[in-house]
């Protein structure tokens, strides 16, 4: 744009939110594309052990998912606050409700399907529609709380939404395609979901792109102007088709790699669209400058989930094993096609 | 008809008065109502004053302790192309104090919120800092305070105001340019500047509605600026040098 207008004195406020964001919106999404998975596999046999494949990544990512959250306030030490008090119009207070709701949901789950809880097994169906109930509503509030943030214009775009919960179940389904390829299972339900929804997610982008063309502020000057921001673009596009041709193979080792690149496809868009999107000033042009690389903080905040994740997932392992050998679920003793 | 001395006396104690009493509190200053009146406090900034010097930001910034690299309100300066050649325009940013304040109903914990008067402020001993209310403000007049953790904002000063003084930017303001108010008093300085000029906000179409106008705003910066290079670029050139 050629207008002659030049900045003499300018300022910056700082990010608002952080990293921890990120993370958070990454496990937070995957555990509910993990977690419905599950549930609309227990519709057709709640026995069948795909589901503890998919139950398995949706604890481990949405048992995590609330520690970035609570780092990611200024003030962690006050999140009763949450709690103490009333405010309907905050989507994010709901948001607080609907959190621990799903997360008590998955590990009411994990409890249930362990051998500790066989006598409670009736329970799980009811478990199970309490669970999915609390995971449409963790979809919908954290889509919603951004989207109704007029402000910030790539987030207040119908095509945030809707690609931002495609994007959920993209990384659910990598999660899900991870752990089931560790157990040996091949899943074709969820391999053909990977590959059609990784498609459908890059023709999105592409799509919110060209409509955004010309326009201040929008998610299109973010991918277009912004030249590291549209390199890793480019990335997340590459990721999206590979996962969708890699996903189209029933070789173990090559769906675990394309599980580990839907995950990582989610991680690259959330983190340009939260971080990306602060970096736009709200009333001036330009960007503000933040790297992943470049803060220490962030970089110990991956190390951390990261090492967050191990640990729940050891956990995970000791309590989620196969029903009635009490056995490891993890050994390749069943593979299904 | 007066005579001669008495035209003179009034000329004299209108010398001294005019001595005595800054200019901007003259007709300006917040006062205690005893009436049960409630003002609605507001702000006009007269652009043709503003020399663009950053006594407010300053001013602003001891008066509330505001943190190294954190902002309340800024001046921020522009050159422009005009028929004459490139000309330099300031712009002086703060909170709106809005009517219609998008930063307060997505509070997960109600800590901020408008007061009678129209100040919006915030509960630092409720804020959870989660920074939601930093997201929903168009107009980038909130953050996180570094020190205390909370969301920070302009307050129009309102330990100062409860007291019947001015906000320190305005205080302080040698051209005289920000001018302090009640809205809803038809002789307050603010209401009639607003009557007898052509005044705007800052992005009217966000539906906001400001309560700090403007009086010659060009209309290049009343939207996101749209500034090809300057000073945000050359920031983000150089090597960052802590000073």
């Amino acid at each position: 744009m050629e207008n002659g207008i030049v900045d003499l004195v300018s300022f910056d406020q700082g990010f608002a939110w952080r990293h921890w964001a990120v993370w958070y919106f990454l496990l937070v999404g995957s555990a509910v594309g993990a977690s419905l998975i599950a549930f609309i596999t227990t519709l057709r046999d709640e026995n069948d052990p795909k589901v503890r494949s998919a139950l398995f990544a949706a604890a481990a990512l949405g048992i995590a998912a609330p520690f970035p959250l609570l780092a990611d306030l200024h003030q962690p030490a006050r999140f009763m606050h949450f709690y103490l008090g009333a405010a309907p119009d905050s989507i994010m207070w709901w948001g607080s409700w609907f959190l621990p709701g799903f997360v008590a949901g998955l590990a009411a789950l994990v409890l249930l399907y362990s051998p500790f809880a066989s006598r409670f097994t009736a329970y799980r169906r009811y478990v199970w529609y309490w669970t999915t109930v609390f995971a449409i509503a963790v979809l919908a509030y954290t889509a919603g709380e951004m989207t109704i943030v007029r402000a910030r214009p790539v987030w207040h775009d119908l095509f945030f939404p809707v690609i931002l919960t495609l994007s959920a179940l993209v990384s659910g389904s990598g999660a899900v395609t991870i752990v089931s390829a560790a157990r040996g299972e091949v899943w074709d339900m969820v391999r053909r979901m990977l590959g059609l929804g990784s498609l459908l997610f890059v023709a999105g982008i592409l799509t919110w792109i060209a409509t955004g063309l010309g326009k201040s502020g929008t998610f299109t000057e973010l991918a277009v102007q912004d030249h590291p921001v549209s390199l890793l673009f480019v990335m997340t596009g590459a990721c999206g088709v590979g996962v969708a041709a890699l996903a189209a193979t029933r070789v173990a080792l090559l769906n675990v790699v394309a599980g580990i690149f839907a995950v990582l496809g989610a991680l690259v868009f959330r983190w340009e669209l939260f971080m990306g999107a602060q970096a736009q000033p709200k009333t001036e042009a330009g960007f503000l400058p933040y790297s992943l690389l470049a803060d220490g903080d962030a970089l110990a905040g991956l190390f951390g989930t990261v090492g967050l994740l191990v640990v729940i997932v050891v956990i995970l392992s000791l309590i989620l094993v196969d029903e009635g050998n009490g056995e490891d679920a993890r050994p390749a003793s069943h593979t299904t096609h | 008809m007066k005579t001669r001395r008495e035209i003179l006396s009034l000329g004299a104690v209108a010398a001294v008065g005019l001595s005595t009493r800054p200019a901007s509190a003259a007709s300006t200053q917040p006062q205690a109502s005893s009436s049960g009146h409630v003002p609605r406090w507001g702000m006009v900034i007269d652009l043709r004053k503003c020399i663009g010097c950053q006594a407010c930001t300053v001013s602003c910034a001891m008066e509330n302790a505001v943190p190294v690299g954190s902002h309340r309100t800024v001046v921020s300066s522009y050159e422009l192309p005009t028929k004459n050649g490139p000309g330099q325009a300031v712009l002086p940013r703060l909170c709106n104090h809005c009517e219609n304040p998008p930063c307060i109903p997505v509070c997960p914990v109600k800590a901020t919120y408008q007061q009678k008067d129209g100040a919006v402020v915030i509960d630092a001993e409720q804020c959870v800092g989660c920074g939601y209310c930093v997201q929903a403000c168009p107009y980038d007049a909130r953050f996180i305070n570094q020190e205390t953790g909370v969301a920070d904002k302009c307050t129009f000063c309102v330990q100062r105001v409860g007291a019947g003084l001015l906000p320190a930017c305005v205080e302080t303001c040698v051209g005289g340019a920000r001018v302090f108010g009640d809205l809803k008093s038809r002789d307050s300085q603010v209401s009639k500047l607003i009557s007898a000029h052509k005044v705007d906000v800052l992005r009217p179409h966000m539906g906001t509605r400001p309560q700090v106008y403007y009086i010659g705003l060009d209309e290049r910066l009343q939207d996101r600026v749209e500034a090809e290079f300057g000073s945000r670029d050359l920031r983000n050139q150089e090597p960052h040098q802590e000073v």
